[in-house]
């Protein structure tokens, strides 16, 4: 009898220890929420210090931008009612429109947007190429303020309205005066939602709820302009590390949108009658290898170009993507079907051609020395899937070829190293950028060519600023096409970066989602919940 | 009995020491900055750089381990190096699922494996015993994500009547929270269950060969005493070590179970740790699990101590 009641007593201690209301993972309970798998976990929440696109994201739910792009590529003002430009063309006067609001009450005043401006423009590239071009930003009044550039430039109209890769939020001057080496824990803004912060758990489990006090624009919502209503009174996003998972999840009605749907699920989402593809071209991205300018043997040309002879867009795209319909290959270095998009100088960049690439090593005296890959085996897009491919074109044309197989984390670690490769350096590697970051040469940072304050590879070739400078002083759309096309030519013929062609990004929605906008980031304004 | 628990507690500090260098030496020797992960894709060296010190990555490894150790001995394990929020909370919100998928799965475990086990070692031979050595061997050789995928499609995709994946607490009602674990418990429970089973089977069948149980036999003692009484109690230390050692897999070990049924439990916690080299919270949670062993083990050890007196004479 004393026993059982001891047991009693100790089921009973197990009972009430368990996890009263320790964590949860909420999915669709009411109909005006949306839960969403988005493509990466949240996990910091400033989106000026990272290039992440989840924090990207998170930073259009809750923070606005002074200007957008339309669906037309056309710059149009977002928090801004007008900008006037003074006849000399180096002066832009910024005047906010009535109703910004912080979410916690306050009126966004100028002051927050010179602030906000100057923390973006020293990490972002475009932005400091603009900082670099401004000579004074003056507080007009609370409504006002002004840029005055060196030289005649609409650089500020085309770096505050990109939407990639760090976007000119605008954020309380209180915030924005916080280093930029410092990540911000504060999730501020004014924009069309809010953010839960008590219900955020990183990696886990992120809430926005519909700002009330939001006053969209007039406009239609055209691509990333435009109003901004928001037609749900939440949106949840979940991460789920399983992929599977995310596709019955979405079949069984349990989440309503998976920002990317997994390539080879596809077919299980596509005979589903309940279940809506969003195929978007603007989201999708192009794969790039990128080879070490510094290391031998790609410190020489002839080898780098050697390289690009080797490499068959065709057979990696349908490693990486397999299904024809979701990518194509593309000779153009801003990206196919974009404005400034051409093949000029694309050469041997499509097919391959492992002849060439011989003779070419043959003519620099590559002595077989191995270059080495790094395999980031755990992320498919950036190279997991097609990095073997990769390394078996590179052997036909001719390489001896050493394939190093790590994590996604361990490959950004390694490949911030210069030193050689017996010191833990590196030759090649592969990962893929949005269409929206390459699509002209300021936004293309794989484009830029400054040496050893390049992005990773540090390619170097002092025309190729040159021109990326003109290109931000200059606002001729001739002139614009003429300077991107020498820009193209140049980086193929120095081999700064060698794109792999293009695919969309498939997502996946419920039926019941309607007035899911085509845009360069997945947004959740103007989508409607009809039902489960 | 006390003095044994001091002994055992006094024991911990060394250990959770050695842990602690340990876990905090190996994080910087291998691979991978978290600077360079914050910095995101497009980042310049001179921008990693500058995070790197923010984050104090650029003092001596010496240095930091004070600047850690310090801290931790004030109950602060620091905020995390990616989210830059505070360790401790991180820790505590994936603490619920833990427990639940732990307390769970031991107790559906214990209530099939102990019955079934004490079956099969008593009809030795028959064939209710072949048919659950058979099933205990199906069971612990078909990998978790198999046989979750199996029950996600039967009872969640065909029939309908469980949720696919998520986790909600027991403030959110108890049917709720029981249905989004029955498919995780499920899965886990089917190596679990052949496991302890297995063990189970093997210890009553060693002690039902002892003498006093032929000694209990011949005094006309009914089989159902025989094996509660004699047999199950004699045989309880090897099951309890199972148990433990169970519990302490269960704890941290399930990362498979909860990526599979999207449960945001410590396991998934250090494995997202883990690839995003978010040192602090590895750190941390090294020391729990440490702490969690060190504490499942004196409990095994004193629970020894009360089925079997003989232990502590």
């Amino acid at each position: 009898m004393k026993t059982k009641s001891r047991y009693t007593t100790l089921a009973a201690s197990l009972l009430v220890a368990l996890p009263l209301g320790l964590g949860s993972v909420a999915s669709a309970q009411a109909e005006t929420m949306i839960t969403a798998v988005m493509q990466a976990p949240l996990r910091s929440l400033d989106p000026v210090i990272t290039t992440a696109y989840v924090i990207r994201n998170y930073g259009y739910m809750i923070y606005d931008t002074l200007l957008s792009v339309d669906a037309d590529g056309n710059i149009q003002p977002q928090m801004l009612e007008k900008w006037e430009v003074s006849d000399d063309g180096k002066t832009y006067t910024f005047t906010l429109r009535d109703g910004l609001k912080w979410h916690d009450g306050g009126d966004v005043t100028s002051a927050d947007c010179i602030a906000s401006i100057d923390r973006w423009a020293t990490q972002d590239k475009m932005g400091q190429i603009m900082k670099e071009l401004t000579t004074a930003t003056d507080r007009i009044d609370d409504k006002t303020f002004s840029m005055t550039f060196s030289t005649a430039t609409n650089i500020a109209l085309r770096a505050l309205s990109k939407p990639s890769s760090l976007a000119a939020f605008i954020m309380p001057e209180r915030v924005a005066r916080t280093s930029p080496a410092e990540p911000i824990t504060e999730a501020i803004g004014s924009g069309p939602f809010k953010f839960v912060m008590e219900e955020f758990k990183p990696g886990v489990n992120a809430l926005f709820v519909k700002n009330d006090e939001y006053v969209p624009r007039s406009e239609p919502a055209s691509g990333m302009a435009g109003a901004r209503i928001v037609k749900v009174d939440k949106v949840r996003w979940v991460s789920m590390p399983d992929a599977m998972t995310g596709v019955n999840a979405i079949k069984n009605g349990e989440i309503d949108f998976i920002e990317q749907a997994p390539y080879d699920l596809l077919p299980l989402l596509e005979s589903d009658s309940n279940i809506q593809l969003i195929v978007s071209t603007l989201q999708g991205g192009q794969p790039v290898m990128r080879l070490n300018h510094l290391q031998p043997p790609f410190d020489n040309k002839l080898v780098r170009q050697a390289a690009l002879a080797a490499i068959d867009q065709g057979e990696i795209m349908q490693a990486n993507i397999g299904d024809a319909k979701y990518f194509r290959t593309c000779a153009a270095l801003f990206g196919c079907d974009t404005r400034y998009g051409t093949d000029a100088g694309a050469g041997d960049l499509v097919k391959a051609d492992a002849a060439k690439s011989k003779a070419l090593l043959k003519e620099a005296g590559y002595d077989g020395t191995p270059v080495v890959i790094m395999h980031p085996t755990d992320f498919a897009n950036a190279g997991g899937s097609f990095v073997p491919v990769i390394a078996q074109e590179l052997r036909q044309g001719g390489f001896t070829v050493r394939v190093d197989a790590m994590d996604w984390q361990t490959l950004v670690t390694r490949r911030a190293s210069q030193k050689p490769i017996a010191e833990g350096g590196w030759n090649i590697f592969t990962t893929y950028l949005s269409l929206a970051d390459i699509s002209d040469p300021l936004a293309n940072y794989a484009a830029a060519s400054n040496g050893t304050g390049a992005w990773f590879g540090w390619p170097e070739q002092a025309r190729v600023e040159e021109l990326r400078q003109n290109f931000a002083t200059t606002d001729d759309d001739a002139r614009l096409t003429a300077l991107a096309t020498e820009v193209q030519e140049l980086v193929m013929d120095n081999v700064g970066v060698v794109p792999l062609g293009e695919f969309a990004v498939v997502g996946a929605a419920r039926a019941s989602l309607k007035g899911i906008l085509d845009a360069p980031v997945p947004v959740f304004w103007n989508i409607e919940k009809t039902g489960k | 009995m006390l003095s044994i628990i001091l002994k055992r507690l006094a024991a911990t500090i060394p250990v959770l020491l050695v842990v602690a260098i340990v876990i905090f030496s190996i994080l910087r020797l291998t691979p991978g900055d978290p600077a360079a992960i914050v910095a995101g894709d497009g980042a310049t060296v001179e921008q990693i750089e500058q995070i790197r010190r923010h984050m104090g990555l650029d003092q001596p490894i010496p240095v930091q381990f004070y600047r850690w150790i310090t801290a931790v001995l004030q109950g602060d394990f620091g905020t995390s190096l990616i989210s830059g929020l505070p360790v401790s909370d991180m820790v505590l919100d994936r603490m619920g699922p833990t427990i639940a998928i732990t307390l769970y799965t031991i107790l559906y475990t214990v209530l099939i494996s102990v019955p079934v086990g004490i079956l099969s070692a008593w009809r030795r031979g028959k064939p209710v015993d072949k048919a659950v050595t058979a099933a205990s061997v199906l069971g612990f050789s078909v990998p978790v994500f198999i046989t979750a995928y199996l029950l996600i499609f039967l009872f969640s995709m065909v029939l309908g009547w469980l949720p696919v994946q998520g986790y909600r607490p027991l403030s959110d009602g108890l049917w709720d929270h029981l249905r989004h674990l029955i498919l995780p418990i499920a899965s886990l429970g089917t190596i679990y269950i052949a496991l302890v089973t297995r063990f189970v089977r093997s210890s009553i069948i060693d002690t039902l060969g002892e003498d006093y149980i032929r000694t209990a036999r011949a005094k006309g003692l009914n089989e159902r005493g025989v094996l509660l009484h004699h047999a199950l109690t004699n045989a309880a230390v090897p099951i309890l070590t199972v148990i433990g050692i169970t519990i302490t897999m269960l704890i941290g070990g399930v990362v498979v179970t909860e990526s599979v049924f999207n449960i945001p439990g410590l396991g998934r916690l250090v494995v997202e740790a883990i690839l995003a080299k978010d040192f602090t919270i590895i750190q941390a949670l090294i020391v729990l699990f440490s702490v969690v062993d060190i504490f499942v083990n004196l409990a095994i050890d004193i629970l020894y101590r009360i089925v079997d007196p003989r232990i502590d004479s």
